[in-house]
């Protein structure tokens, strides 16, 4: 089945996606996007029930393999220590991100030049000012300004509030004499843009049924389609089609009902992010192209990063009603942050303090460490535990390296066929080392702060949130997948705007930067229309 | 028969009875604390675990099993020495089976009104009443205000 074609095709729905197609409304070019995943009722986030843990852990786990949803498709992590946390749906990832949304630094873009690892990015952070100031009011921030762990920057909503657990760690990085400032948070904390204020549910990343968190299927999309951009559910891309003339024409998709069609447009933008568009361009062979499309490097599926995260949790002796508030996001600290010749380490972290656990997850834990027994002295182990265990977690920058691929699985297929993903990902040298390092700092921190007992573990296995670098950009064509605003060095009307893209990692949550980064392209698409291909 | 799950998807009497003890050795009664065991909560345990009735006919089986193999007489029949020996011993074997017996024990026990309500929540979901979270007074973060720039220019 063949449907008319289209000037722009955005393939995915999610952070970049949205951001991309509403940026591109006023060309008054006709966009479609698809997306195979469905628009979420929020009506069906886990907080809306009293067994909002247990629906976390089902049918809104953040890991595609537990959540096997009809709209999901599997990825073979066996050969990798951190596994994969997305969502696939109108929103993407951002239906369950935690909404932290911290900007990369100046130095992010500069680390072969700074710090003599990886490779500089072909932009800078002073390019991409103006389009993270675009974003944070497209997405509607929350935070407070005068952080010195960034240049200035406004911020468009008050704070959310620390509470007293935040005001409880705070304090102990007061006395440690270590930077700590309130989240950015993509997080309404007053009406804004026509949704609801924070009302501290606790638990952002199974969904907010409240509406107050930035997931893009309530920010960019109501707009984007106001304006008349189109956009399909459930429609899975299986391959991205190209001409005699090396352009991309179109693609294969898939409907709800495993119907074949087939959608021409003259420009092609992947939305996939870190796994999904690789997996993407290596599933579009051609006579062309028969190592996928866009891969004349060789460069497609390599150099994955992750953020290696580590938690680091204190008990307290006082209640911290932990479990109020926006769950993933209360205070960082970027003491660590910059390099620091003097540490085993490259680069560095930061310290994301967490809010509490839930009362059944707190009982699980605790019956898996051991420190929740069964029996007589269940209820008092519970009592010491519950409400008074706060931490954080160490996120740290990860290095590109080539041997950690995304590539297709000779096996695996998703309910269309469609070759999944199969990760190989090792945990660096320099990476082990900065997790090391930023446990034993998690752990001071909390003992200023008074608690009397810590642990911490690394790396957390289920963390696999931040999936970048696997069709790097770049100035030279044998050293990267697209170019310095977003465009194929081999395909010049194919555009890739995720994940994928990022150089290097940074030690910070991507979001803002996919986002901003992607309405940068946009800019430049636009100011490039009459010569767009050349 | 009295070692599997009946036709319509119930426990057989002994199961049940096996499954009763086992939960209430995992969370006993304790002053306003409820036992697991407890009519309202077991009920809860049990709906939820015979969703996976293979798993639970398994772990039922191991139980049984352990306490034959060790004792020579079925779980019911033990003292609470005994049985804290099988249950021992299933918690190092059988992981699998522990979790999905504890994940599902916990999940109803502490959404039991009266166990929250004992543990300081209120017996609601989070949504939509949400929770006040007092204004936070922002002279705590005068120590790092005062702090020169700590990024580097680049």
């Amino acid at each position: 089945m063949s449907n008319d074609s289209v000037d722009v095709l955005i393939i995915g729905a999610g952070a970049s996606g949205a951001a991309m197609a509403w940026s591109l409304v006023d060309t008054k070019m006709k966009i479609l996007c698809l997306e195979q995943g469905d628009w979420v009722n929020p009506g069906e986030y886990p907080t809306n029930n009293k067994d909002w843990e247990a629906r976390s852990m089902g049918e809104f786990s953040y890991s595609p393999n537990t959540r096997a949803r009809a709209t999901d498709y599997p990825i073979n992590e066996e050969e990798s220590p951190i596994k994969v946390a997305n969502f696939n749906g109108v929103g993407g990832g951002t239906i369950l991100y935690a909404a932290h949304f911290p900007r990369f630094h100046p130095s992010d873009f500069r680390v072969k030049s700074l710090d003599n690892v990886a490779d500089d990015w072909p932009i800078d952070y002073a390019t991409l000012e103006p389009f993270y100031a675009e974003n944070d009011r497209m997405m509607g921030v929350a935070g407070l300004a005068g952080d010195p762990a960034y240049p200035p920057k406004e911020l468009v909503m008050p704070p959310v509030p620390l509470g007293k657990l935040g005001e409880t760690l705070a304090k102990g990085f007061n006395k440690k004499g270590w930077h700590w400032w309130p989240s950015d948070s993509a997080i309404a904390t007053e009406q804004y843009d026509g949704r609801d204020k924070c009302v501290n549910l606790g638990h952002c990343v199974g969904g907010c049924a409240q509406g107050a968190k930035a997931s893009t299927d309530i920010t960019y999309w109501p707009h984007a389609i106001r304006a008349g951009v189109e956009l399909k559910t459930r429609c899975r891309v299986r391959e991205i089609t190209v001409n005699d003339n090396g352009m991309a024409s179109g693609v294969i998709y898939y409907d709800a009902d495993g119907i074949e069609h087939e959608q021409k447009a003259e420009v092609v933008i992947v939305a996939c992010n870190g796994i999904g568009t690789p997996r993407l361009l290596l599933n579009s062979k051609s006579s062309l192209f028969p190592e996928g499309i866009a891969n004349s490097s060789g460069l497609v599926g390599k150099n994955l990063m992750f953020h290696p995260y580590a938690w680091v949790n204190g008990v307290f002796d006082e209640p911290l009603k932990g479990y109020m508030g926006p769950g993933g996001c209360c205070i960082w600290s970027q003491e660590f942050y910059e390099t620091d010749k003097s540490r085993d380490f490259v680069r560095g972290y930061t310290m994301e303090i967490t809010r509490g656990r839930g009362a059944v997850t707190t009982g699980l834990t605790g019956m898996a460490s051991g420190s929740i027994p069964w029996g007589a002295g269940h209820h008092e182990a519970y009592r010491s535990i519950f409400d008074k265990t706060a931490g954080m977690v160490v996120i740290c920058e990860d290095l590109p390296e080539e041997h950690n691929t995304v590539t297709l699985d000779p096996e695996l297929v998703d309910s269309n066929g469609i070759p999944a993903p199969k990760l190989n990902y090792t945990l660096s040298e320099n990476s082990l080392r900065m997790l090391a390092h930023g446990t034993a700092r998690g752990e001071e921190a909390l003992l200023a702060a008074g608690a009397s007992k810590v642990s911490s573990d690394f790396p957390v296995v289920n963390a696999g949130w931040h999936n970048m670098g696997t069709a790097r950009m770049g100035t030279d064509p044998a050293r990267s997948v697209v170019n310095e605003w977003g465009r194929s060095h081999d395909v010049k009307n194919l555009f890739i705007i995720d994940g994928s893209i990022f150089v290097t990692s940074a030690g910070v949550n991507p979001t803002s930067t996919i986002q901003a980064l992607t309405l940068y392209i946009a800019d430049c698409m636009k100011k490039r229309l009459a010569n767009l291909f050349d | 028969m009295t070692d599997v799950i009946t036709s319509d998807g119930l426990l057989s009497a002994d199961r049940k009875s096996t499954l009763f003890i086992l939960v209430d050795m995992m969370i006993p009664e304790e002053g306003v604390m409820p036992s697991a065991a407890d009519p309202a909560i077991f009920a809860a345990i049990l709906e939820q675990l015979t969703v996976d009735e293979v798993a639970l006919s398994s772990l039922l089986s191991v139980i049984e099993d352990l306490s034959e193999k060790n004792h020579e007489r079925s779980f019911a029949r033990l003292n609470d020495d005994e049985r804290a020996v099988v249950i021992k011993q299933f918690r190092s074997s059988h992981d699998a089976l522990a979790q999905f017996l504890q994940f599902n024990t916990l999940n109803s026990y502490y959404q039991d009104d009266r166990v929250m309500e004992a543990i300081g929540l209120e017996a609601r979901a989070p949504y939509p009443g949400g929770y006040e979270v007092a204004p936070t007074d922002w002279t705590i973060l005068e120590p790092v205000r005062g702090r020169e720039k700590i990024y580097r220019d680049a």
